[in-house]
């Protein structure tokens, strides 16, 4: 086992060309836990990211805010701006684990995990984020609600690093965040739920009830041509249309079916007429 | 007893050392040339051992051993049975220990098969890896009640069955009292297992030094005497020949003190024979199954009242799980027994239970001991009761409890000292109206329901403030109140020792048998001591947990250490100040009675310039020139032992407020009383920190922490990323008060608190969670224990969709 440090992007996407095998490393915080059990990582190279300056900071564009393909959350927890305008962020930055694991966690490596209980992803999608890819084939960019194929499987080719993730600036009227865990803190997600609501529409993103991070195409139609949704059961084929939750060791598909409806139905009372 | 510091709030000694990082662990000890062990553990609940071949481990650089069962030839016993039953009659007992490293059979998951000794962990972990294991699966059997099914897989063929232990004690007679009853209620209850967790794991450090023919052995033990004697005599070495240390230890919680585990044993061995020192250090994956752990229950539970809310009787029969060995005897089942009667006058008393073997990790006590399963039923059946009877769940307690007049108390059964369950003092009374005034319980109070907090996005972004478990809320949260008691049996025998030593430097140096997991020992026995000889706290250098410094012990479990170490304290203080008093009188030639001890010197009333400094008198108590008279020892030094006749029988009530989310089935604790009764109190700050701490064991227990295992004996969530323990988050504020009626069995008064603040918290939980769901989930009942958010979503979801089912 290696790990190479690159000083520069253009370094670290041509040792990621020459050995597309290299395991990206960001903050470590996925990739180290999955450590023990994970013996066949043992045996890979890693291309350790944080040398690389110029992938760590965020900047505020006209129409969108740019996460760097190092940013932590805790650089955006620090960001007045992003309290005031894209707060969901905030909202799943503070829910990220501990202060610890903000500090070091980044939103790209929460994107590449690709767990179907990642906290960051959900309000990214919320927010229409794009995922920049780069290599030294060139770049690319692909909507954050399109990246996922299957459980772990994105459109990532092995040589690209996320770069950049550009989140369009919007005026919103409704952005909520919800998540449900074991316990109030440094819990995996057992069900969560992103949602706004902007001139481009609603956008309903739910986490921990499928294989990977989705869209809830169903719910989003119910919200967009007014349906009338007399009590939380009313969401429920809706939501069974859009995601396929599973029993494990942290809940039921039961529960998070259900749950996810609730969360729903409560947030979006007071919003929406055709909710009562 | 002039008392300065005894009963006063100061901060502890131990707490710099601690808090900068300096105090040393058994992990801090680091000697040239150690060794590091790691184990070859089975992954099968039950299989046939066959075969090991440790060929290719031995054959990796660095490694300098692997040792079988086979290797070990005659060393290789079971250990100890560590409590031999109660002289219960009519009792069966089954005594099978665990064994150093599994021999024909493994009996659970994490067992130890083979141990690999070499230059670093690493390389160790790695051969481990190498060793091949012939394991043979057989069926096995994890739970409780399948294990006394007919027909199961029998863990210990020569049994014929997996019945470790059948005992039945009574009080009066139960079946005629349900005769004349007006109500019978009963209900089956489970408690399930979990793990202690303490944040430092278990360790071992074995030296033998062939030059002085010495063996030293660092060991996270609860019961370094008990380890060094042991140790001893299996290794055909003189007690002096043994020194065993246990030095900070990052939390005990019972399963330190049990004894023997296989690497207690092995490392000792394995260094006399490699002559070089041997590590090893348990890992929190290894905790999940080599550690003891502890609770699993089953009751089949019934209540007899009369129709103003007095107990007739109440009938318990439950089935224990003792893991795949019972080395720690019937402790907890006989605590669960005894606990179970509580503060309260239960006139006819019928108990039964069966211990069984199951093929999961052995089975001792753990902060509580048995004692959390009782109160959950007794409390329970108690809030059933009251609930039928259209009576406050207050109200029912306060009729039946043991009236201040109706001490010593006997229950006529047996407790796990083998002594008569007797209660020696209390006042249950005026804690449960103190805990209803903190708590501020309306009796029949009405479910509130409470809008939840403002949007998170409307924070201004300081810290959290306790909004974040459930987001941007809107939904209604109900609240509930839960106010439960408790006793405890605290502080039994055989006896512990201290001996105090005034030095030349004025300074004092107190050494009991005793080791310490973080209770205070270093300020509440300098407390006492102090006192006695007008000293500063911080003047008293306490020595705990070396066997070198003191040979006499048994060790810190049972919530013991301050009522039976303190006591021998306080006996050494006092005969080293009546030696103190005596010398400075025949220097000073003065009357002792004009003598006064107080800031280091010993002072004439009256007489100002007359005085002599305690270092002054240590140094003419051990002159240079001149003998000791026959009927003097030299130096002011005394040491003295206390053993308790029974234990004393400490007490408390707890009562809390819960919000739930009733769609998500969330639980949030918004406030927490403890009023508590540990007899007279040392230091009420470290009173109230082992009460803090219980607690936040106690919650963990009953809501977050679910050891979640298959039928095969298999773990799933060995991790705490899935093995949630209590976070900051979840454990509230908790505010405490003191009752305090002295324990008449020890010249102090002391009763023990270590477990207390753990054992009524299920109960509790139960009760206040009900309390918050009497409308929205009529007919719900808290059952099973840890209640987790799964749980209870099916339990809410289950009484919402048909009025409940009710109970068996
Ligand atoms: C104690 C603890 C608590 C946690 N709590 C939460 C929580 O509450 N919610 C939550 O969502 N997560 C949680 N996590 C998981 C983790 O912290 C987050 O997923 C985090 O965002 C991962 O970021 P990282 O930079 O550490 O990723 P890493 O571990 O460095 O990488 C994760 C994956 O992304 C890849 N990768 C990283 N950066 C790039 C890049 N620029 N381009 C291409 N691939 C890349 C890596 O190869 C790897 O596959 C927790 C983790 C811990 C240890």
């Amino acid at each position: 086992m290696s790990v190479l440090l690159p000083a520069s992007l253009a370094e670290a996407l041509e040792t990621l060309a020459a050995d597309p095998d290299l395991v990206p490393m960001a903050g470590g915080t996925d990739l180290l836990v999955h450590w023990p059990q994970h013996t066949e990582l043992h045996e890979r190279s890693y291309l350790d990211l944080s040398g690389v300056e110029e992938l760590r900071p965020h900047r505020w564009e006209t129409d969108e805010l740019v996460l760097g393909g190092l940013t932590t959350y805790w650089d955006i927890i620090e960001d007045q701006r992003a309290w005031n305008e894209l707060p969901l962020l905030i909202d799943a930055a503070r829910q990220v684990g501990s202060i610890q694991i903000q500090t070091r966690g980044s939103w790209a490596g929460n994107i590449v995990n690709a767990s179907p209980a990642a906290d960051g992803v959900p309000v990214l999608m919320a927010y229409d984020a794009v995922v920049v890819l780069e290599s030294t084939r060139g770049r690319s960019e692909v909507p954050l609600s399109g990246f996922y194929s299957g459980y772990k499987e994105m459109r990532r080719s092995p040589d690209e690093l996320v770069t950049e993730i550009r989140v369009p600036r919007r005026a919103y009227d409704v952005q909520i965040f919800e998540k449900v865990g074991q316990r109030r803190a440094q819990a995996i997600t057992k069900v969560g739920v992103a949602v706004t609501r902007s001139d481009a529409g609603w956008r309903v993103v739910a986490n921990s009830v499928a294989p990977f991070v989705c869209r809830c195409p169903a719910v989003e139609r119910i919200l967009e041509q007014g349906t009338e949704v007399r009590g939380s059961d009313d969401l429920l084929p809706a939501i069974r249309e859009d995601v396929t939750p599973i029993d494990d060791i942290r809940s039921t598909a039961e529960y998070r079916e259900k749950v996810l409806a609730r969360l729903l139905y409560h947030d979006l009372l007071d919003l929406c007429p055709s909710f009562g | 007893m002039s008392s300065r510091y005894f009963g006063a709030r100061i901060r502890r000694n131990e707490d710099e050392a601690l808090l900068t990082g300096r105090a040393t662990f058994v992990d801090d000890v680091q000697l040239p040339g150690t060794l590091h062990a790691a184990f070859v553990r089975s992954d099968l609940a039950h299989g046939l051992l066959r075969g090991v071949d440790a060929a290719a481990a031995l054959e990796r650089p660095g490694v300098m051993g692997v040792f079988t069962a086979a290797d070990l030839g005659e060393y290789w016993q079971p250990g100890p049975l560590l409590v031999p039953p109660a002289p219960i009659e009519g009792l069966t007992f089954h005594a099978r220990t665990q064994v150093p490293l599994a021999r024909e059979k493994v009996r659970h998951v994490g067992e130890p098969i083979a141990v690999v000794v070499a230059e670093s962990r690493y390389v160790a972990e790695d051969a481990v890896e190498d060793v091949i294991v012939d394991l043979e699966p057989l069926e096995a059997v994890a739970d409780v009640r399948a294990a006394l099914a007919e027909g199961a897989p029998v863990i210990h063929e020569d049994l014929g069955s997996n019945l470790a232990a059948h005992a039945v004690q009574t009080k009066g007679d139960y079946d005629a009292a349900r005769a004349t009853a007006d109500l019978v209620l009963g209900r089956d209850f489970t408690y399930d297992r979990g793990v202690s967790a303490a944040m430092e794991n278990r360790g071992v450090l074995a030296q033998w030094d062939e030059r002085s023919a010495q063996l030293t052995v660092w060991d996270t033990t609860q019961a370094p005497i008990p380890i060094r004697n042991g140790l001893a005599s299996m290794l055909g070495l003189s007690e002096s020949q043994v020194r065993v240390v246990a030095p900070f230890i990052g939390g005990g919680f019972g399963p330190k003190i049990m004894m023997f585990y296989p690497d207690e044993v092995l490392l000792p061995w394995i260094s006399m024979r490699l002559d070089r020192p041997v590590k090893w250090i348990e890992d929190r994956f290894e905790n999940f199954f080599s550690t003891t752990q502890e609770r699993g229950q089953l009751h089949e539970a019934e209540i007899a009242l009369s129709s103003d809310g007095r107990i007739l009787g109440v009938k318990d029969v439950f089935v224990h799980d003792t893991g795949a060995y019972d080395p720690y005897g019937l402790t907890l089942p006989i605590n669960t027994q005894c606990t179970l009667l509580g503060p309260y006058d239960v006139p006819n008393y019928y108990s039964e239970f069966r211990v069984a073997f199951t093929n999961r990790p052995i089975v001792t006590p753990i902060r509580g001991a048995g004692r959390q399963q009782g109160v959950f039923i007794m409390e329970r059946l108690l809030d059933l009761g009251a609930r039928e009877l259209g009576l406050d769940r207050a109200e029912i307690r306060r009729r039946n409890f043991l009236s201040p007049d109706a001490f010593p108390h006997d229950h006529e059964i047996l407790f796990q000292d083998f002594a008569p369950l007797v209660y020696d003092s209390g006042d249950y009374e005026p804690a449960l109206d103190k805990a209803i005034e903190l708590i501020g319980y309306e009796p029949e109070g009405p479910v509130q329901s409470e809008p939840g907090g403002a949007s998170p996005a409307e924070d201004g972004g300081e810290g959290t403030d306790g909004e974040d478990g459930e987001g941007s809320s809107r939904r209604k949260r109900l609240r509930g109140t839960g106010i439960v008691s408790y006793i405890e049996g605290t502080g039994i025998g055989p006896y512990e020792g201290a001996r105090v030593r005034v030095e030349a430097s004025g300074k004092v140096c107190l050494v009991t048998g005793v080791g310490t997991q973080g209770q205070g020992h270093f300020t509440s026995f300098a407390q006492i001591v102090a006192d006695q000889l007008g000293v500063g706290v911080t003047d008293v250098r306490v020595v705990t947990g070396d066997t070198r410094e003191f040979h006499w012990g048994t060790g810190t479990f049972a919530s013991r250490g301050a009522v039976v170490a303190g006591n021998a304290c306080h006996a050494a203080a006092v005969a080293v100040r009546e030696k103190i008093l005596r010398k400075a009188s025949e220097i000073l030639e003065v009357a002792e009675e004009d003598l006064m001890l107080t800031e280091g010197v010993v002072r004439v009333q009256g007489v100002p310039d007359l005085s002599i400094g305690l270092g002054e008198l240590a140094l003419r108590s051990n002159p240079l020139r001149g003998a000791v008279e026959p009927g003097t020892e030299p130096g002011l030094e005394a040491t003295s032992y206390f053993g308790p006749r029974r234990g004393a029988t400490a007490s408390g009530v707890h009562a809390m407020v819960v919000s739930v989310d009733p769609e998500t089935a969330m639980v949030e604790i918004e406030r927490y009383v403890v009023v508590h009764d540990c007899g007279t109190v040392i230091n009420p700050l470290i009173v109230e920190g082992q009460i803090h701490g219980g607690v936040a064991h106690g919650i963990g227990n009953a809501f977050y922490e679910e050891l979640d295992c298959d039928s095969e004996g298999q773990l799933h969530n060995a991790s705490f990323m899935d093995y949630l323990l209590p976070t900051a988050t979840d454990v509230p504020p908790i505010r405490t008060a003191h009752i305090e009626t002295p324990s008449p069995l020890n010249p102090l008064g002391i009763k023990g608190v270590g477990e207390a603040g753990a054992i009524p918290v299920a109960a509790l939980f139960a009760q206040a969670v009900e309390d918050a769901l009497k409308e929205w989930a009529p007919g719900l009942e808290v059952r099973d224990i840890p209640l987790s958010p799964n749980r209870l979503f099916a339990l809410i979801e289950e009484a919402r969709a048909g009025g409940g089912e009710e109970g068996a």
